[in-house]
């Protein structure tokens, strides 16, 4: 498995301009969440000396009293956040198609790029929607019956070990379903991309392969899992080692975040790289 | 004769064979130095013990029933002569759908649908005999609705006496009560495994005392939502019969166990001085104990939540120091800690004098100190509430408000003033900065005084009751110094303890402590502010609207004034206070310093802690831009996660 991560990780990395842009796509939305954030705390504390406390460290008087004071602006942040994510999604239908078409068919241009995404657009946004509404079922089916029966569910368990156990039982079980959801979406594409057959035969032949190579396929899905994983891990604990209590640190924090961010997107191309190897029944 | 009959078993049935101050003699000498069982009892006789019960009880844990024994010697403490005796049943609260408590939840307690709850699961408690001296008086029974309009609640029953009680005479009843548990609703409650948890669950003795108005009458108000302390205090002599396989706790000591041949034990218990008892049995719990000093502690809890012993363990040992230096040495030999299983979690969370129960789970994160928090709160009512034993129902303030003051000075006395409730990951907060955002953060920050009776009180009563009380007592605190804050509470208490405090006992204190430290016009001020805080709706709020080269502008913007410093930087670092009476709008400063000025602080040191914006406090004219980006750089980044973690499936 670790041979078959890096040499996903490896054929990869000959597609940096195109994580680049996605990259950009990204940051430039992002953006936008992060002006709404500037412009509220400058409006709220932008003179006060309430800025030296959490330059230094979080204080939740601070930012506490922020909302309460600036409810409006507050709430336009979330507004703004449940406005770039949809719109998010959307382009990244045909990002993620550019990406997996350029990988699928070996080409590392910016112009494959353009023409996969345009071209694996719609079966893409097709193949996206029907995991997706699977995956809104899945999480319905196993976590509404859940909570709504938490107050009742209390009481039939004997102790709390068993009740987090159960729990953890559904999470992991919740996970897997995610991760073969999410391969069976890749692979789905995949196919579709190498023999346009149609994309509900598609999505069969992607399920197939998905059944098949079960086990390689959700390892694969959780290694990748934990190398992101441990690039987030990596981002908090730059905050931490280095504060950012000066202009120059906040900077450094910003720059090594953003590498991060990059490398989660190369992290994607590698992932991608990978279950086509393991389609192609290589490494 | 009579002193065998003061032996451990029946000390206070003997007192009424002889004259009352002679069986208080006795009575003295037999429990000052007798030292038996778990607990080391050398506390003096510290209340009046007006109501004293002894109880024998026997469990059916398969039905949930207690039958009982039970006598009753109660002290006359008023001019009048008593004829109608009322009792609160509690229990019957949970009898069914229509008590004023289930009424008043609007039928959901934490998300339980009530409507369809099977008959056999609700609990209640019946008086089946009672008895004065040789006379029957079951047949005078009458369940009454003294203060609230709903003829089905029966949580405070009235009986009239053959012989009415005189001036400072002894009453003695002897009656046989049965109570029934309900699986758990809140509080008390069965659940599974034999799990009982005993409280609120016998027909005990209301409060006959005199009112504001200078008449004596019995405070006796039927059990509601929210609040439900006010009793006598007295000693409980409790037998119990339970089966072998369960665990018994309960407040008070230890004082003897006999096994039986037939699979059940008899214990004897008895509590000194409190106003209420509670009791638990479970086959599940583990024992574990240790002493603080001369204090008993017994920790009963659930095999799987082991790994939470050290934490209950070093909160309650923690709370016992904290008001050993800061209030009074904790004067009953006991504690009882009751951590409740999982499927019993609803009974969890409360206080009874010298047993408290908690809430943890197997495995809490050390970053989270919910429980620590918890414990600590519920252990302050053994002060509040229990020896200072205020009307919960009419004056919450003086129990949950005080309660919170001191759960959040011992946090962050114990678990850091920033991190005494979470810490994780560079988020954190105290318990302190919590109560504060839970008072400016109401809904309705006006909502209402805090000091009204409970069931006044609409809203947002937590914010009000706990988090307000709490806030103003921090600035009270800030204003006038520790060292004075802990003098004025152990003079409330030194002055207080074992009585029924109001209002007006503790704030005649604080004035009285306060006109012994300061001036007539500061004293004036500091009354002033506790009144606003506790009588009216309005709010503090300080902000510096403008700062130029060599003068600034403050407001008050709120409703009420307290004087506060102001600190002016100037370019030099150089700084310059200047005290400012707080009040009025638009008023101009100029400093003495010709100096270019940098920023302005109102209150720099924070005293003022119940200002409802800290962030309008100051003002600089040489911003740090940096944290502007440092946060909307956060954001940027996490949003950019979401973005990829969001999109996995396409």
């Amino acid at each position: 498995m670790i041979q078959r991560v890096i040499h996903g990780l490896d054929e990869a990395t000959g597609h940096k301009q195109q994580y680049l842009l996605i990259y950009i796509v990204q940051f430039l939305l992002a953006l936008f969440v992060g002006f709404k954030m500037y412009h509220f705390l400058a409006q709220g504390i932008g003179n006060s000396l309430s800025l030296d406390t959490i330059i230094k460290d979080f204080d939740y008087t601070v930012f506490t009293d922020l909302s309460i004071q600036y409810k409006a602006n507050a709430q336009s942040i979330n507004k703004a956040l449940l406005m770039v994510i949809p719109i998010y999604m959307i382009v990244a239908v045909f990002l993620q198609s550019g990406l997996l078409g350029s990988i699928v068919h070996k080409e590392k241009s910016m112009q494959a790029f353009f023409k996969y995404g345009k071209k694996y657009y719609l079966p893409s946004l097709v193949i996206a929607f029907f995991v997706i509404i699977i995956s809104l079922l899945f999480t319905a089916a196993i976590w509404m019956p859940t909570i709504g029966s938490l107050p009742d569910v209390i009481e039939v368990f004997v102790s709390d070990r068993l009740f987090v156990c159960v729990v953890s039982a559904l999470g992991i079980l919740y996970i897997l379903i995610l991760y073969f959801l999410q391969n069976w979406s890749v692979l789905s594409r995949i196919h579709f991309m190498r023999t346009e057959d149609g994309i509900f035969k598609s999505l069969r032949r992607g399920f197939g392969m998905c059944y098949r190579k079960f086990w390689s396929l959700q390892l694969l899905a959780f290694v990748f899992f934990v190398l992101s994983l441990g690039l987030v891990y990596a981002s908090v604990l730059t905050e931490r080692l280095l504060g950012g209590t000066t202009f120059i640190t906040i900077l450094l924090i910003f720059l090594i975040q953003q590498i991060i961010s990059f490398c989660k997107i190369y992290l994607r191309g590698g992932y991608y790289s990978s279950v086509r190897n393991i389609n192609n029944n290589r490494v | 004769l009579q002193l065998l009959c003061h032996s451990l078993r029946n000390e206070f049935l003997c007192v009424g064979i002889m004259h009352r101050k002679f069986g208080y003699i006795l009575f003295l000498i037999a429990t000052c130095f007798v030292s038996y069982g778990q607990c080391k009892f050398d506390m003096p006789v510290s209340s009046a013990r007006i109501a004293n019960y002894t109880m024998d009880v026997t469990l059916d844990h398969v039905k949930h029933i207690a039958k009982t024994k039970a006598r009753l010697q109660w002290i006359n403490p008023s001019p009048d002569t008593i004829s109608k005796i009322r009792m609160y049943m509690y229990l019957n609260a949970f009898k069914n759908e229509k008590s004023a408590w289930i009424s008043g939840t609007g039928g959901n307690v934490f998300g339980q649908d009530l409507a369809s709850k099977p008959k056999e699961e609700w609990g209640y408690v019946n008086i089946d005999k009672i008895v004065q001296g040789q006379s029957d008086i079951t047949k005078s029974l009458k369940y009454i609705q003294p203060h609230i309009d709903n003829k089905n609640d029966q949580s405070v029953i009235e009986m009239t006496l053959a012989n009415p009680v005189m001036p400072e005479d002894t009453l003695y009843l002897d009656y046989d009560f049965t109570a029934k548990l309900p699986k758990t609703i809140a509080r008390s409650g069965h659940g599974l495994n034999d799990f009982h948890l005993w409280v609120h669950w016998y027909p005990k003795i209301g409060v006959y005392e005199q009112f504001r108005d200078g008449d004596w009458k019995w405070n006796c108000r039927e059990f509601i939502q929210r609040t439900e302390f006010y009793g006598e205090f007295g000693v409980y002599d409790m037998t119990f019969h339970v089966s072998d396989h369960l665990t018994l706790g309960s407040s008070g000591c230890k004082i003897d166990r006999v096994d039986h041949e037939d699979d059940t034990y008899t214990v004897q218990y008895v509590a000194k001085d409190v106003i209420d008892f509670a009791w638990t049995v479970s086959p599940e719990f583990e024992i574990v104990e240790q002493y603080w000093k001369d204090v008993y502690i017994k920790l009963l809890l659930p095999v799987d939540h082991k790994g939470m012993k050290k934490r209950y363990m070093a909160a309650v040992t923690n709370a016992l120091e904290y008001f050993e230096k800061h209030v009074a040495k904790y004067p009953y030999p006991s504690i009882t800690i009751v951590d409740p299983p999982f499927h019993s979690l609803r009974n969890g969370f409360m206080e009874y004098p010298t047993l408290i129960t908690v809430g943890g789970f197997t495995e809490m994160p050390n970053w989270f100190h919910g429980s620590e928090s918890l414990l600590i709160h519920e252990f302050s009512h053994q002060y509040f509430m229990g020896i200072l034993a205020s009307n919960e129902k009419e004056e919450a303030w003086l129990d949950e408000g005080f309660v919170t003051y001191y759960e959040d000075r011992i946090m962050e006395a114990y678990y850091g003033a920033h991190t005494s409730q979470i810490d994780v990951l560079g988020f954190h907060y105290g318990n302190s900065a919590l109560s504060r955002n839970e008072y400016v953060g109401m809904r309705n920050i006006r909502g209402g005084p805090i000091n009204q009776p409970s069931w006044q009180i609409n809203g947002d009563y937590k914010g009000l009751v706990y988090a307000k009380t709490a806030t103003m007592l921090k600035t009270l605190e800030r204003y006038i110094g520790i060292d004075r804050m802990d003098d004025l509470m152990q003079t409330y208490y030194e002055e207080k303890k074992f009585t029924h405090p109001r209002a007006e006992d503790f704030l005649g204190i604080v004035e009285s402590k306060l006109s012994s430290w300061y001036d007539r016009e500061t004293t004036t001020m500091y009354m002033q502010f506790l009144d606003r805080c506790l009588n009216q709706t309005g709010t503090f709020d300080y902000a510096v609207n403008e700062v130029n080269a060599n003068s600034f502008v403050v407001s008050q913007l709120g409703d009420y004034d307290m004087p506060v410093d102001i600190q002016v930087v100037f370019k030099d670092n150089s700084e310059e206070m200047i005290q400012w009476s707080g009040q009025g709008k638009n008023i101009a400063f100029k400093p003495l310093s010709d100096k270019e000025i940098v920023s302005v602080y109102i209150d720099p040191e924070q005293k003022l802690i119940i200002d409802s914006n800290c962030n309008n406090n100051s003002f600089t004219r040489q911003p740090n831009k940096s944290a502007l980006f440092k946060y909307a750089g956060k954001l940027i980044h996490w949003t950019q996660q979401i973005f990829q973690t969001t999109s996995f499936l396409l």
